[in-house]
This record gives C-alpha cells, sequence and structure tokens, in this order.
C-alpha cells in the first residue's frame, strides 16, 4: 500500500464557520446596543448609561422605556429571531431540502388556527375560563394549536416506528389546506375588530413583549435550541440519506423525534409570541450554507446568532419608520429579506445546486 | 464471523429470501452473486439491518438485531449502490462523516488517508456533487475505509459490506477498489461485496455465494462454484466458463454461448 504525502492544507470551511461565531457575537452586541440606543420616545441610552456610571437616579420616562419596554424587546427579537432560524436549519436538515420550513411540520397553520380560535371566539368563552388565561388567550391558543397538528402530523406519518419524512411533507400540505379553511370559516364570521386583531396578529409584532412573556418563553426557547444544536453532527449524516446515517451509529428514529420535537417547541412558542414572522427560517441557514459551507455543527451556531441579528434589525426598523407607529415586523423581513435572496439566487446560479 | 441462518425476508407479499443460510468469515472477501432480482442485494441490506427480516443474522458472535446503530457502526461499514448527498459538502467533509462514530478516537487525518488510497487525495476541496458517478463512488469508498479504518479493533474483526462496489467504475479502478477489499481482508478484517462481474469476483473472491430465485444454489470457493453448470442454472442462460493459465483461474466469456452454437 503506497502512503501518499499527507502536505495538503486542510483549510476547511469548517474553521471559517467556526471563526464567524465571533463576528456572530459582536455584531449581535452591536444591534442590541442600538436596539436599546434608539426609539420613538427619543430616550437616549448614552444619558441613561451616563447616569447609572455617575450612579444618578433614573427617571421614571427613562426607567420604564429602557428597563421595560426596550430590554424585553431586545431579548424577545433575539429568541424569536434564533428560535425561526435554528427551526429552519434543523427542519432542512431533517428533510434533505433547502426549502424546508417549520410551517412543513404543521407548526405555522395550527399556531394560526390557535389564534384565529381565541380572537375570534374568545369573547364568547365563558367569564371563568377567559379569566383564566385573560390577556394571554392568543399566545397560548397559538402554542397548543401548534403543538396539536405538529403531534397529529408525527401520528400519520410514523409506521411501525417509523417516521416517514415524505409522508409528512403530503400530511402536512393537506393539514395545512384543513386548518387553513377552518381559519377560514372562522374570519368569515368575525367582525371589523376582530378581523384587524387578526391581520396584524399574522403580520407578525414583537410590540407584546414583556419580562413576565420573557419569563415564561424564554426556558422553553432556549432549551429547544440548545437540544437542536446538539444534532449537528447527526444532521451531517442524514444528509447521505438514513439508510447510511444508521450505519455509521446515529440512532435514526430518535434523532427524529428530537429534531422536530425542538422544532415544534421552539417555533411553537416564537409564533405564538411574535405572530407569524416569515422568511427567517429559510434565508438566515441559506445564507450561511453559501458563505461558510453545510456542516451542521457550527451552522446551527451560526444561524441561531445571525436569526437573533436579522429580527433585531427588523424590528428597529419596524419602531422607527414611521415613528410613533410600527410597522408589523413580518412586513420588514419579507422586504428586506427576500429581494437579498433573490439576488444571492441569480449571482449563485448554475455554481452550485443550491 | 457473519452468519446469516434461516433468513427469511418479504417485501409486501412477495418473498424475496427464503431460507437463506449464508456464512463469512474474516480475512476473507466473500462474494454473492446472482442475476437481477435474485435477491443479492436484500440479503446484504438483511445483514447491515436495512430490512426486516425474520431469522437469525449474528456478526463476531452477537445479534445484530440486539446492537445499537453505535455498537454496530464499530464493527462494520457499509458501502451503498448509490448515495445520494443533501446541500453542497466538499469532499472531504463528506469523508469526515465516516468519523461519527469514534468521537475522536480516530486519528484526524485518517479522511485524508482514505481519500488517497483511492487515489483522490486531490479532490479533498473539490464539491462532492461535481464529481462523477465513479469519483463520488470512490469518494463513499473513502468514507467507508473512514469509518472502520483499522480492519481489527481490540482483537476483533471489523466488516465492509459492499453493495456492487464497482459498478461505475472503469476497468483500472475496478481493479483498484477490488484491490482495497483484498487488502482489507488480508489485514484480517472481512469483506461481503455484492457482485456483477464474475470475472473480478473469480480473481479477487476467496467464497464466493451463487443466490437465484431467492435462493442459494452453491456456495464455496471460486474454482468450486463458478461452473457452466451452476452459473447457467442461476444466470438462465448458457455461460462457458475457461480457466487462465496459472494462476488457474475461471473466467467466463459472455459470448461464448453464441459462438459454441455457430
Amino acid at each position: 500500500m503506497v502512503v501518499m504525502p499527507l502536505s495538503m492544507p486542510v483549510t476547511d470551511r469548517t474553521t471559517r464557520a467556526r471563526s464567524l461565531h465571533l463576528w456572530l457575537v459582536l455584531a449581535l452586541v452591536g444591534v442590541g446596543v442600538a436596539s436599546l440606543a434608539i426609539g420613538a420616545t427619543g430616550v437616549s441610552l448614552w444619558v441613561v448609561l451616563g447616569k447609572l456610571l455617575s450612579a444618578q437616579d433614573l427617571s421614571v420616562t427613562e426607567r420604564a422605556v429602557i428597563v421595560n419596554i426596550r430590554m424585553p424587546r431586545l431579548f424577545m427579537g433575539c429568541l424569536v429571531g434564533a428560535a425561526l432560524a435554528v427551526s429552519g436549519a434543523v427542519m432542512q436538515g431533517l428533510f434533505r431540502n433547502p426549502l424546508a420550513d417549520p410551517g412543513i411540520v404543521g407548526v405555522s397553520a395550527g399556531a394560526t388556527l390557535g389564534a384565529v380560535l381565541a380572537i375570534v371566539l374568545g369573547g364568547a368563552l365563558p367569564a371563568v375560563v377567559f379569566d383564566m388565561v385573560g390577556a394571554q388567550a392568543v399566545p397560548v391558543a397559538a402554542f397548543v394549536g401548534a403543538w396539536v397538528t405538529t403531534l397529529l402530523l408525527y401520528r400519520v406519518a410514523t409506521r411501525h416506528g417509523r417516521t416517514s419524512v415524505a409522508t409528512m411533507l403530503l400530511a402536512g400540505i393537506a393539514l395545512t389546506a384543513l386548518t387553513m379553511a377552518v381559519s377560514g370559516i372562522l374570519i368569515f364570521i368575525a367582525d371589523d375588530q376582530q378581523l384587524r386583531d387578526l391581520t396584524f396578529w399574522s403580520l407578525g409584532s414583537l410590540a407584546g413583549a414583556s419580562w413576565s412573556k420573557l419569563a415564561v418563553t424564554a426556558p422553553v426557547i432556549l432549551t429547544a435550541i440548545a437540544g437542536a444544536c446538539l444534532l449537528g453532527r447527526a444532521l451531517n449524516g442524514l444528509a447521505l440519506g438514513e439508510a447510511t446515517a444508521a450505519h455509521i451509529g446515529i440512532p435514526v428514529q430518535r434523532m427524529k423525534n428530537a429534531a422536530i420535537l425542538a422544532v415544534a417547541a421552539a417555533t411553537g412558542a416564537a409564533v405564538a409570541i411574535s405572530g407569524g414572522i416569515g422568511f427567517i427560517g429559510i434565508v438566515v441557514p441559506h445564507l450561511l450554507r453559501l458563505s461558510t459551507g453545510p456542516d451542521h455543527p457550527p451552522l446551527l451556531i451560526n444561524a441561531a446568532l445571525m436569526g437573533a441579528i436579522l429580527l433585531v434589525l427588523a424590528d428597529v426598523f419596524a419602531r422607527n419608520i414611521i415613528p410613533p407607529a410600527e410597522l408589523p415586523i413580518g412586513i420588514i423581513t419579507a422586504l428586506l429579506g427576500a429581494p437579498v435572496f433573490l439576488w444571492i439566487l441569480l449571482r449563485q446560479r448554475g455554481l452550485v445546486d443550491l | 464471523m457473519v452468519h446469516v441462518r434461516d433468513l427469511t425476508v418479504s417485501l409486501g407479499k412477495t418473498r424475496i429470501l427464503e431460507r437463506a443460510e449464508f456464512h463469512a468469515r474474516p480475512g476473507a472477501l466473500t462474494a454473492i452473486v446472482g442475476p437481477n432480482g435474485s435477491g443479492k442485494t436484500t440479503l446484504l441490506r438483511a445483514m447491515t439491518g436495512d430490512v426486516p427480516y425474520k431469522g437469525r443474522i449474528t456478526l463476531n458472535g452477537a445479534d445484530i438485531a440486539a446492537l445499537k446503530p453505535r455498537e454496530l457502526a464499530g464493527m462494520r461499514a457499509v458501502l451503498p449502490q448509490a448515495s445520494g448527498l443533501a446541500f453542497p459538502f466538499t469532499v472531504y467533509e463528506v469523508v469526515r462523516i465516516g468519523l461519527h462514530r469514534s468521537n475522536g478516537a480516530t486519528a484526524e487525518d485518517t479522511p485524508l488517508r482514505a481519500l488517497a488510497r483511492v487515489g483522490l487525495a486531490d479532490y479533498a476541496h473539490r464539491f462532492y456533487q461535481e464529481l462523477s458517478g465513479g469519483e463520488q463512488q470512490r469518494v463513499q469508498l473513502a468514507r467507508v475505509l473512514t469509518q472502520v479504518w483499522s480492519p481489527v479493533e481490540h482483537g476483533e474483526p471489523r466488516w465492509l459490506f459492499l453493495d456492487e462496489p464497482v459498478s461505475a467504475l472503469d476497468i483500472a479502478h475496478q481493479l483498484q477498489v477490488m484491490e482495497i477489499a483484498k487488502d482489507f481482508a488480508a489485514a484480517g478484517g472481512g469483506v461481503v461485496a455484492v457482485m456483477h462481474d464474475l470475472n473480478l469476483t473469480a480473481m479477487f473472491a476467496d467464497q464466493v455465494t451463487v443466490l437465484s430465485g431467492g435462493r442459494i444454489t452453491a456456495a464455496g470457493t471460486p474454482s468450486d462454484v463458478m461452473t457452466d453448470e451452476v452459473l447457467s442454472c442461476a444466470y438462465r442462460c448458457d455461460l462457458r466458463v475457461g480457466r487462465t493459465p496459472a494462476p488457474d483461474i475461471p473466467f467466463i466469456l459472455p459470448h461464448a454461448a453464441r459462438a459454441a452454437a455457430e
């Protein structure tokens, strides 16, 4: 056996992907500071920081704006952006398709149905129940809706302990059509105010951010993201197909269960608190694969960071384009995301097939 | 050792394999031959845990049904007939996936050594999807070799299961791949390969198992098994088997039947 010289430099993309972690963390800090500093009320972060450093008391307005409005909103933006981007990357790895999206496992359709139910029929609930869930009726219903559809879809696609991703995709299309039809019926009977609420919910917003909401959702989303990031090596194996993944030692079914659980939890929570924010889950992983390759362990971490950056950035725009009014953030992510995505696709055409 | 006992495999209502017995020993290349649809690949896929079966299959004495994917991955590697790949991985990244089980226990440069072994050292940073079918097949072989780089581990032989490993290759690379398999066996590992090319089988295999219509019709050394009668019966056509001058190896000429008739 001839042993060839192994002098070839291994300047692999994984090294670049890892060094990207640091740059993205720095960018996130920068965007985070901007998000705290810029806003409709004209409360300046620098004045506040200066006061804190010189041990002066903050005014009530300053405290309210920075600590109780902008800070929870910043953290919520980070969590939702990271959840959507990581969920997208995991779904794409699981379905072995760069166009897959958390919507495929029924999360979005179920969440929408839940939200529509809460908005349209919430008023008809007995007062006791309504008092219990109160203002949180919409996010709670959205989360429950996301979970119920995901579990249903999972049951349909699982035979003899094996989940078929192809069946899941097909059943997802059918179930989405069904939930949309039911939502349609409810929209048909909704009054004008309810229609307005629905439209705004479906366009997405971080306006409802608060420390109390954060306390409930942060543990769910953070656990799900951490779990998803552990699946990186297994997702690499899955890129070679399920049979090969099993041959190299991956417990494929357990891994699929974990992936679907993580995505349903992260996306369900994100959609519940922020409504329908599109594009992050497809654009972010795709951009990262183009720049540093599809190696999943660094890709998932970079996706979390970049998703957080983009959503916080989009929220800064949403809040400050027409102050004091706010644009729904889903409009911003689509307005900025879609053209950039198309431009990248045009530039990349013919080089590498997705 | 690989022991397959009383193996029956059905797909839907079709019975693919019927009460098959199969054995392979370490240190040898065991070939499985037979016509299309005879159940060769199914036999291999039963041994690699990819199809449900009735019967008992043991690998180094352990029932494969009782082993976890991780434990199996340490004992054997599998080269599938065709490998799709999602996402634009480079050749090096694909081969590195073969390190999955070892968790750092295998040397980091094993993927590069494996690529050099299949003659693709210069391809490490090319995109896998841009290679030709034959080159992709050799990259997959490098990945498989990376998984079981040392043919013997902790005194136990490791195994290569190859499904038509040379089907997409030119003649030079057919020989190269068969020699890699042969070397793996010579170093104490075991190789089980589904083969289409009877001449390559005669040249490289230590043991041959012939399948026909879901049943094993012959098993033994190439010289014992590769006879006019056995092969003509299995493939349902008139084949003539000759012998090369020393070293005395059977060879099969595909047009011998017609030539003899004229």
